[in-house]
């Protein structure tokens, strides 16, 4: 007997062996307990030249308030649906909000995120809509002063974040909220034959309390920071050459900030507890 | 200014980037590196028959697959090497699939199904599953190990070994025998590609059944052939041990064995890129 798929469970591909497991659904429904989850965030901000900004936003997007570029740095371990295994995430983002027809959000529009473990490329992309690319992200370098985050794609480095001189700041200080409303995306997924042509086409909202909610700040520092991409040919990047030439193209007029956040904990809403929704589609 | 989507071309998330590179479109152009020669391939091939009734269950109910008599499982380990889209990088993969037929409304065809397609490398993964289909996902697929008529591939996930394939006592065919070896042909390849919707997780943006039609392309300029006794062995794993894919090899892990029907290792040089952009849905 053919399978039928089980209503209401959430499915990826390969679809023939039951409801999928990961990030937003476990096992049995449930998520394990991500408790244990440490997540380290070496954040460095700069200005950059709006239009640089607006040229990567899809229509419906707009800036929203200063031109300000976060390249953030995730070291993860203790993760609960990967059985207390971690990984690393670089983002990318700016501030921006989306005007709809129904919905209108400010939050952190991120154009690309690169992760360091495939399966959460995929359940990222095709679950929420998050723009996940692989890449070699490993643990950062600590020497003398400085903090050094790297990243790398089968062997060429294109990217170099340093943060100089990291000192303890209060943990209950308010930081600038850029997340607003949460982090702003466009889901597409190509259609097959067709090409040119999408199956699937739409902004996301990945809501705020993914990020906020039941996590705890346990360490705060900040510092001064530089970071630098580095343009690639095609040869050395074959699949990722536009993306991080655009971003190393981008104008530094000034670097506004560098920061440490440790946190323990994962969000409910993160893990969908009692039928919390960590993202939704905007119109 | 918001980008616009340019015409005709390939977009994936990130789209936020211009046209998105990979299998089926270059810098240049789509379609740039059909054609071309690439390097190296060696693939093991293991073949077993099994029961009906475990295949069946692995076939999606109502979207007009359905087993073709013989219940055969085919597992075959892939090493590619100097492939044009990889500006001459290469990748390994694993594959499980069994033949189907496709009785549709409109269409009307036959070839292996897809179960699951185990790759190295995310970019290939990424660009497979969105633009075609594959059921692909990531796995450790080192160099098989050839030494002394035995060839020995595995594949794992974060340091689990989930699956050995051997193949035993191997005589090489001579070069009249290799060029018209069948194993060569292969055969079409569907799939049913899945993408869940977000937000509204148990119901789907896509869901339809594709084929890759046979390989299009020349002969390899060098092709050899052996044949052996084969055997495939998938290891039982607990969630904490693949927490993303445990019930997929614990499946094939329970599939009954009943007889093993032959096993080979092919090793081609050249033979013109298909990009499988011929591939289409099923409907």
């Amino acid at each position: 007997m053919a399978y039928k798929f089980k209503p209401g469970k959430m499915y990826r591909m390969p679809t023939s062996f039951g409801p999928s497991i990961g990030p937003r659904q476990g096992l049995n429904g449930i998520v394990p307990d991500g408790t244990k989850q440490e997540v380290t965030v070496y954040s460095v901000d700069f200005l950059t030249n709006p239009a640089q900004l607006e040229e990567m936003l899809p229509e419906g997007f707009s800036l929203d308030g200063d031109p300000v570029v976060h390249i953030r740095y995730m070291v993860q371990t203790g993760i609960g649906w990967l059985a207390g295994r971690g990984y690393q995430i670089l983002e990318f983002s700016f501030p921006a909000k989306f005007d709809g027809e129904r919905d209108h959000v400010r939050g952190e529009f991120q154009p690309v995120l690169w992760e360091g473990m495939a399966d959460g490329c995929f359940t990222g992309r095709d679950e929420v809509g998050f723009a996940k690319m692989w890449c070699e992200l490993p643990e950062p370098i600590f020497f003398q002063n400085y903090v050094h985050c790297i990243a790398s794609w089968l062997g060429f480095k294109f990217m170099d974040m340093k943060i100089y001189n990291l000192t303890d700041a209060p943990k209950d200080s308010k930081p600038v909220d850029w997340l607003k409303d949460g982090k702003l995306l466009l889901k597409y997924i190509p259609k097959t034959e067709d090409w040119g042509q999408a199956d699937v086409m739409y902004p996301v909202l990945s809501v705020r309390g993914h990020y906020t909610e039941g996590i705890q700040t346990v360490e705060r520092q900040v510092g001064h920071g530089t970071v630098e991409f580095h343009k690639a040919e095609w040869e050395e990047l074959p699949t990722l050459c536009t993306i991080v030439n655009t971003i190393a193209d981008l104008e530094k007029r000034k670097y506004v900030g560098a920061t440490k956040v440790k946190s323990l904990g994962t969000s409910p809403v993160f893990a969908r507890v009692n039928n919390l929704n960590p993202a939704r589609i905007l119109k | 200014m918001g980008y616009k989507f340019r015409d005709g071309m390939m977009y994936r998330m990130p789209t936020h980037f211009g046209p998105a590179f990979g299998p089926r479109q270059g810098p240049k152009c789509r379609n740039q590196f059909l054609g071309l020669d690439p390097g190296e391939l060696r693939r093991v091939s293991v073949s077993f028959r099994t029961n009906s009734e475990q295949l069946e269950e692995l076939i999606p109910d109502g979207v007009g697959l359905q087993l073709r008599e013989d219940p055969v499982v085919t597992v075959t380990a892939s090493y590619m090497k100097e492939l044009p889209w990889l500006a001459g990088g290469g990748y390994n993969t694993l594959g499980v699939s069994f033949p189907v037929i496709f009785n549709g409304k409109r269409d009307h065809a036959e070839g292996s199904f897809i179960l699951v397609l185990w790759e190295n490398l995310a970019d290939a993964i990424l660009t497979g599953r969105d633009e075609l289909g594959f059921s692909k996902l990531y796995a450790d697929i080192p160099e098989p190990h050839i030494y002394q008529g035995k060839v020995h591939s595995v594949a794992g996930w974060m340091g689990f070994k989930f699956v050995d394939l051997i193949v035993d006592n191997m005589k090489q065919l001579s070069s009249e025998e290799a060029k018209s070896f069948s194993g060569l042909k292969g055969s079409a390849q569907l799939h049913y590609k899945y993408i869940p919707k977000t937000g509204d997780w148990g119901k789907a943006d896509s869901a339809y059944v594709t084929i890759t039609p046979l390989k299009r392309g020349g002969p390899p300029s060098k092709v050899d052939v052996w044949k052996g006794d084969g055997t495939v062995k998938f290891h039982q794993a607990t969630w904490e041990e693949m927490p993303t894919q445990y019930t997929i090899v614990n499946t094939f892990q329970k599939l009954t064995i009943e007889e093993y029907l032959g096993a080979h290792m092919v090793w081609t040089q050249g033979g013109k890129v298909d990009d499988l952009s011929h591939t289409h849905i099923l409907e």
